[in-house]
């Protein structure tokens, strides 16, 4: 009897000392926040660089329309910066799904009033290039690599790149959203389009870097691309 | 036969609707140009819409610069779909112009793909409306543009003024004036200059003017206009001047973007600022430290309060870009590098389970030869101690893991501190309860040993009540065997003769007597017993017996009779042993049971040194 009474009050005054000391802090840190950083811990900020590392950058464009991506720049990365390194095309076709005008363009030629309303690139945008002459470009940008991107799809067609160089299944690339029906791409040498419709199958089994896709997606959504 | 077709069609779309093949947007037509409105270069936000042949929009641009529009995008229509969405090849494509619908110079049909120059004029053009529209000249259109001077009159000059004069006179007229048309063009093919041919081409279009998009216009010849008002205007030495808005909210794709104007309006771009740029997107349901507001008790923006102190991201005029936070707190033990620890301690465990485990078993072969309270002891001690390693162990390693991920991961989450502070207030009273759980308690012994003694007690009692019913049963025996041989005469002499044989009976007779009431009389007992010793003692007893064989059966009864009040003796020593150890156990005052303790630790720990 008298060792049940010491158990209930040692549980007891455990609780009891388990709220004070909890009240306490929380007191204690809404009063003098800096006081309680000092006495608990300070924010510790850490920053992993990455360094940049050389990659095979080249892309081989041939005589025609090609449909392409580039996984070794930015997000963003202005026009004529980026077309500095590059020859023989005369225009250049993106779309941005989701606008009111998602064809944007650029022609070479064109009068300085024009507005070409394809102003920068990205990594995460297919691209029809269409040339006059086939060659192979480095297009290397000396930025840092990115564990991750994510691809924001409106609903319908989206010319989307593939921001990594690891290629994918293409079952796997699109099973990681339900909304994915089917993707796109073009062989660029021979002309042709390959396709895969998601639970059919189809000629594309491998998504590749260098190369732009149609995807479409019955709803928006986003995909995450890891390196 | 039309009832198979039907059936074979409906069939043919049964099988076909599963794979039913989205078609990709095929490539917009791109529209530029110049853009005139009643006479005059259209300025800037003048919207330009597209439509197709079936009044379906196909897109739009606000004018940016000047008297210039473009590159207008109108959309292809989707061919795999009943609906129109825009634009088919070689479909014309109509223009307006702030809603006005305007007159087209060029290529206005939509092909997949093609840049096309186009220029738009409004009001819709026609001779007689009153402006001297872009594509009108004294030559093609008097009426509007007034008499040509003087510079150019000239011997052609006169021949393609009749000549459009004619043809002017023509479209507006009518049929009544037809042979003055005839002869106009009679004199305009005579003159054969460029300037009547261009005249010329201006007339076809209007003849079929109603049709804005007839192919009459070079449009090479506009794009060249085009480049040189761009570089007179450059010759002029305009300066930009941009005017930009300010950056919109960083958008989920990471960029964010303005509208830049010049100012000085000279068409040139080469000191454009860029309109996009890149920028961290941090949704507006969270504030943070980087969301370039002043917000979540922050002194400043993005400093101060729970973010770094202002000073601290002040370096001068400039405020250094704080680094990103990229550290996660991560409880995982796989993912944060602490697995390493949990597993050196699972070994420690399981080796440590592992030993005491040998030595218990070791303990239960008994191969030390111990007595079997030392060796439950010693076993014992081996399970408590591993119980209390264990929970040890796992205890500090977690408070330890608890206090890496709280206050060495990154910054210290108060949400799930409690976690902590929890786990160090249960800590002792955890392992108080194993160790009470597991110690060796004198009361649970004593306590055991009452029960034992009460059982001994009432295992004694038991017994003794059934010595009783069988010395009841051999006294009743005996009673009987005297009182039959009291009734012959012979034996009233010996009972005389042996008073002691005469006092027994009584005795006996009274003691039946007392056990049918269920008394017990110690003292009566001791007296049967007496008489018998002094009976077995006397001689001239003995040869009694000798000559009555019924006096020896009765002496023989009596002899059982002694040994059972012997055995019952014993049998009340036992009780009362009893009755006085649980008096002296049960009752053990609290001191005491704590001396009893430290003794019996004392004994431990004599045993573990000797070990």
């Amino acid at each position: 009897m008298t060792n049940k009474k010491t158990t209930i009050k040692a549980v007891t005054l455990s609780i009891i000392l388990i709220l004070i000391s909890v009240l306490s802090l929380f007191l204690l840190e809404q009063l003098s926040p800096e006081f309680f950083g000092s006495i608990t811990g300070k924010l510790i900020t850490q920053v992993y660089v990455i360094p940049a590392y050389p990659m095979d950058c080249n892309v081989t464009m041939y005589n025609g329309q090609n449909l392409l991506s580039f996984f070794c720049i930015p997000n963003y990365f202005e026009r004529e910066q980026f077309l500095a390194n590059f020859t023989g095309y005369t225009k250049i076709y993106a779309y941005r799904a989701g606008n009111s005008d998602p064809w944007k363009s650029y022609k070479t030629n064109m009068p300085g009033w024009v507005v070409q309303d394809l102003d920068y690139f990205s990594r995460t945008d297919g691209y029809w290039f269409f040339m006059n002459i086939s060659n192979t470009i480095n297009y290397f940008y000396n930025g840092s690599k990115v564990s991750k991107t994510t691809l924001y799809l409106k609903e319908g067609w989206n010319l989307i790149g593939y921001p990594t160089n690891i290629p994918q299944n293409t079952s796997f690339f699109l099973n990681q959203t339900e909304y994915a029906y089917e993707i796109r791409s073009y062989d660029n040498e021979n002309k042709t389009y390959k396709s895969y419709v998601k639970n059919s199958g189809g000629t594309l089994i491998l998504i590749e870097s260098n190369y732009g896709y149609w995807l479409y997606v019955n709803q928006s959504t986003s995909l995450e691309v890891n390196w | 036969m039309k009832k198979h077709s039907i059936f074979l069609l409906l069939t043919l779309i049964l099988i076909l609707s599963p794979i039913a093949v989205i078609a990709i947007p095929p490539f917009p037509t791109e529209f530029y140009g110049q853009v005139v409105a009643f006479n005059v270069l259209a300025g800037r936000s003048t919207l330009i819409e597209a439509y197709d042949n079936n009044d379906v929009f196909c897109g739009s641009f606000s004018v940016r610069t000047t008297g210039y529009y473009g590159v207008l995008s109108c959309l292809g229509d989707d061919t795999s779909t009943i609906e129109d969405e825009g634009g088919i090849n070689n479909e014309n494509i109509t223009f307006y112009i702030n809603g006005q619908r305007a007159s087209t110079f060029g290529n206005n049909n939509w092909e997949e793909g093609s840049y096309h120059y186009v220029d738009l004029v409004i009001p819709f053009v026609h001779c007689g409306d009153g402006f001297c529209d872009l594509r009108e000249t004294c030559l093609s259109c008097e009426v509007d543009c007034g008499l040509c001077s003087g510079d150019i009159s000239g011997d052609d000059a006169t021949g393609n003024q009749t000549g459009e004069g004619g043809g002017g006179s023509s479209d507006q007229i009518g049929e009544g004036t037809g042979g003055d048309g005839s002869s106009g063009s009679g004199t305009t093919s005579s003159t054969g200059t460029d300037t009547s041919g261009s005249a010329g081409d201006l007339e076809g279009s209007l003849d079929g003017a109603t049709g804005a998009a007839t192919a009459s216009f070079d449009g090479t010849g506009a794009f060249e206009q085009g480049m040189y008002l761009e570089e007179e205007a450059a010759k002029l030495g305009c300066e930009e001047n941009w005017n930009c808005i300010n950056w919109s909210i960083c958008g989920s794709n990471g960029l964010q973007t303005r509208d830049c104007v010049d100012l000085n309006d000279c068409g040139t771009f080469e000191h454009k600022p860029a309109e996009t740029q890149e920028c961290i997107y941090i949704s507006s349901d969270k504030p943070s430290c980087y969301d370039g507001i002043q917000n979540q008790g922050e002194t400043g923006v993005d400093c101060g309060g729970p973010c770094l102190s202002c000073s601290d991201r002040v370096f001068g005029d400039r405020i250094i870009e704080l680094p990103k936070l990229i550290c996660k707190k991560e409880l995982n033990p796989l993912k944060n590098k602490t697995f390493p620890l949990f597993l050196l301690i699972s070994a420690i465990i399981i080796l440590k389970v592992m030993d005491n485990h040998r030595k218990i078993q070791k303990l239960k072969e008994n191969k030390k030869k111990l007595s079997d309270l030392k060796r439950a002891k010693k076993i014992f001690r081996l399970k408590r101690q591993t119980h209390l390693f264990v929970g040890l162990v796992v205890l500090i390693t977690l408070i330890l893991y608890f206090f890496y991920v709280f206050f060495f991961l990154c910054e210290p989450n108060m949400t799930a501190l409690w976690i902590l502070i929890f786990c160090l207030l249960i800590t002792p009273f955890t392992i108080h309860l194993i160790i009470k759980a597991f110690e060796y308690d004198d009361r649970k012994r004593l306590l055991k040993q009452e029960e034992l003694i009460d059982t001994h007690y009432n295992q004694i009692q038991e017994l003794i009540r059934i010595e009783n019913e069988h010395l009841a049963e051999i006294e009743k025996e005996l009673a009987e065997k005297i009182f039959s041989i009291y009734k012959d005469d012979r034996f009233k002499e010996l009972l005389v003769e042996y008073p002691t044989f005469d006092a027994l009976y009584t005795q006996i007779v009274d003691l039946y007597k007392d056990y049918e009431d269920k008394k017990v009389l110690f003292e009566d007992e001791k007296l049967v017993c007496d008489e018998i010793y002094a009976l077995a003692n006397n001689e001239s007893f003995k040869d009694l017996m000798e000559q009555y064989p019924d006096i020896k059966i009765i002496y023989n009864k009596l002899l059982l009779l002694y040994e059972h009040y012997e055995n019952k003796q014993e049998l009340y020593d036992d009780l009362v042993k009893a009755e006085n150890e649980a008096k002296k156990k049960i009752v053990l005052p609290d001191n005491e049971s704590d001396e009893s303790n430290e003794s019996l630790k004392e004994d431990d720990s004599e045993e573990e040194t000797s070990e």
